[in-house]
């Protein structure tokens, strides 16, 4: 440096005289807008130093903040699908809650409309063994229950009672190869038998060929069976054919959502207290 | 080449009657404020003393001190005499220019070298506020030539003696 200085010294003796004096006159002389020209020169060489350090810091700080962004985004994805997963939940029980309620009302429209007294009861089990038909009720023989008590829904008749406990009791569905329900075809007022096939359906049996029935009647209990209260709904018919014998072969499907019970009526055969 | 020295008061005297007097001059002779004797004596020394930092340095007091006593903004003469100077010692390093025929051209030479950037500057500085006539070109330089001649003789009388 000193060797270029020495070599140079001409040269740089004339740099440094006509810088000053250039900075002399910058510090005097102003354009038209009255800007010193030391100003316009100071800006002109700061200016792109402070654009370059500004792109510089804009460029770091754009790039920082979008890692830290891409992580933030990362992390708030991670919490909003948190919280997606809770809401869904949530909502999932919300709906859960207001169906629970609507069945609930209708248990207790039921419950209000029937003449004998009952007790409501959440299922709590069904049978582990696909050969019997019939779920777990959380009352027993304290809620006064006894077997061959009916069990309702606001849809139909789901069953009844075959054994008790003093907190649970079994029930019977309908649809379970030994259960047999007595019927009365609502529309042409004939009788028969509901039994279950061991399925999801009903067998309506006892009915002759020649009586006129036709998909999609309605069947109501006729009592006849001393269990089951009179005219309550049991199923629809939506299977017949004319049988090798006297007796036509019908095929109901249940009123009730036997698949898909959460709480039931049990009605007690003693009249309500009002 | 020979390499002459003045005497210090010799080239203080020198620049500082040139200034006051391109000064003064004009108000008595108006024409004469084309003529340049700073740019005068920043050239002889530059041509004299052939040392670029020396010359450089006569230029540039021979031009501030012209500014000085300008309503012009300090600097302006100084940056051109400046240059002025530094290439005109540069130039006498390498040339005899003692002959009178050289003088007078480097006298021209720089003189128009002079004017020019002086509107560099001017354009520069003042974006042509000034009104410039060419002739200024022709007439300065010729009047700088006319005149330096006889300055650079007396210059030649006050040299020093080895």
């Amino acid at each position: 440096m000193n060797a270029f200085l020495t070599r140079r010294k001409n040269w740089v003796a004339l740099s440094l005289t006509l810088l000053t004096q250039l900075v002399l006159l910058g510090t005097q002389v102003t354009d038209r807008n009255n800007v010193r020209f030391l100003r316009i020169w100071a800006n002109f060489l700061i200016i792109p130093a402070e654009q370059f350090t500004s792109a510089t810091v804009d460029l770091t700080s754009d790039v920082w903040h979008h890692y830290i962004a891409l992580r933030h985004a990362s992390e708030e994805n991670r919490q909003l699908k948190e919280r997606i997963q809770a809401l869904s939940l949530e909502k999932n029980r919300l709906d859960a809650e207001v169906q629970g309620s609507q069945r609930l009302k209708a248990l207790l429209d039921l419950k209000e409309a029937a003449p004998w007294a009952s007790v409501a009861s959440e299922v709590i089990g069904s049978s582990p063994s696909e050969a019997f038909k019939s779920i777990i009720l959380n009352t027993g023989a304290n809620a006064g229950l006894t077997n061959n008590l009916p069990v309702l829904t606001p849809e139909g008749v789901v069953g009844r009672i075959v054994r008790v406990s003093a907190h649970s009791s079994w029930v019977q569905l309908i649809t379970d190869s030994e259960s047999g329900v007595g019927v009365v075809f609502e529309k042409s007022r004939i009788h028969g038998v509901a039994k279950g096939s061991g399925g999801s359906l009903l067998d309506i049996e006892y009915v002759v060929n020649e009586e006129n029935i036709s998909v999609g009647d309605v069947i109501r209990t006729s009592g006849e069976d001393q269990i089951y209260p009179k005219d309550l709904l049991v199923g629809t018919v939506v299977a017949m054919r004319s049988g090798s014998g006297i007796f036509k072969r019908i095929t109901a499907v249940p009123a009730a959502q036997l698949s898909r019970l959460e709480e039931v009526l049990v009605m007690k055969k003693t009249p309500r207290r009002e | 080449m020979e390499r002459h020295r003045y005497p210090i008061w010799v080239i203080s005297l020198f620049v500082v009657v040139s200034v006051l007097v391109q000064s003064k001059l004009p108000l008595w002779l108006p024409h004469t404020s084309w003529l340049d004797l700073p740019l005068i004596v920043t050239i002889y020394f530059g041509l004299s003393y052939r040392d670029s930092i020396r010359g450089m340095s006569i230029g540039a007091v021979a031009g501030l001190l012209q500014d000085a006593l300008s309503h012009g903004p300090i600097g302006i003469n100084g940056v051109t005499k400046t240059l002025v100077g530094f290439f005109t010692s540069s130039v006498s390093g390498r040339i005899e220019v003692d002959h009178t025929l050289i003088r007078m051209t480097a006298l021209w030479f720089y003189s128009v070298v002079n004017l020019g950037l002086f509107a560099v500057l001017e354009r520069v500085f003042f974006a042509s506020r000034f009104s410039w006539a060419h002739y200024h070109f022709v007439f300065t330089p010729l009047l700088n030539v006319a005149l330096g001649l006889p300055l650079f003789i007396l210059g030649d009388r006050l040299r020093k003696r080895d």
